[in-house]
């Protein structure tokens, strides 16, 4: 069954909450190469703290949520950008991270480090894996 | 038969919703809407053993049904929990 995006992760958000992991299918592509949308399986779980990195799921005003990775941290401010865009970033503060990916497909993911230098080829990156999926 | 271990019936939304649990994790792609009557047949025999003939009678006393079309319904309802993984 599916259930619209915004309740199923307003649902999750209330369980991360009280301390348990999360498992669900996230949807749309800003997230490529490293989460398909509508395929992988991500796990999440609230963590104390949240690194330059980590890819994280935060409520922004609206509410509209976004799993989306941490490329930046000032204080509680975090900035976020989907590995799959080209532009664009989410700025939000600590509490509105509700959880971190913790694995995808059962493996952890990595920092992304690699690809955040590759931001200036990612449009190109993008285009040609895109046409390979 | 009976309803397997690690599913729990919360409703979302105003919907009866079946999502399968772990002790710490909750996986939304094992989810199964239900509607009222299946949502109160589950609440009856969870943790119970129990048999077709146990929810056509679970059915009849509670809603204003015949035991032939309740028989038809319960037949298609375990079909679909069957399908779903939720019984064994």
């Amino acid at each position: 069954m599916i259930l619209p995006n915004e309740v199923v992760l307003e649902e999750a958000g209330k369980l991360l909450e009280e301390g348990r992991e999360v498992v669900l299918t996230p949807l749309g592509n800003s997230m490529l190469p490293f989460i398909h949308g509508g395929q992988d399986e991500v796990t999440l779980k609230a963590k104390p703290h949240v690194e330059v990195g980590d890819i994280v799921l935060a409520r922004l005003p609206g509410p509209r949520y976004v799993l989306h990775r941490v490329v930046d941290r000032n204080r509680s401010l975090l900035t976020l950008m989907g590995d799959g865009n080209i532009r664009g970033t989410e700025s939000c503060t600590r509490d509105d991270v509700m959880g971190t990916v913790t694995s995808i497909n059962g493996v952890p993911p990595g920092d992304g480090m690699m690809w955040r230098y590759l931001r200036p080829f990612r449009r190109l990156i993008l285009a040609v894996y895109r046409r390979m999926i | 038969m009976k309803i397997k271990e690690g599913f729990t019936l919360r409703t979302i939304c105003g919907e009866s919703v079946v999502i399968g649990e772990g002790l710490s994790q909750v996986n939304f792609n094992k989810m199964l809407s239900l509607n009222a009557s299946a949502a109160f047949l589950w609440e009856k025999v969870q943790g119970k053993d129990f048999t077709a003939e146990d929810l056509v009678t679970l059915l009849t006393d509670h809603y204003d049904v015949t035991a032939e079309r309740a028989r038809q319904d319960i037949d298609n309802l375990l079909k679909v929990w069957q399908e779903q993984g939720v019984i064994e």
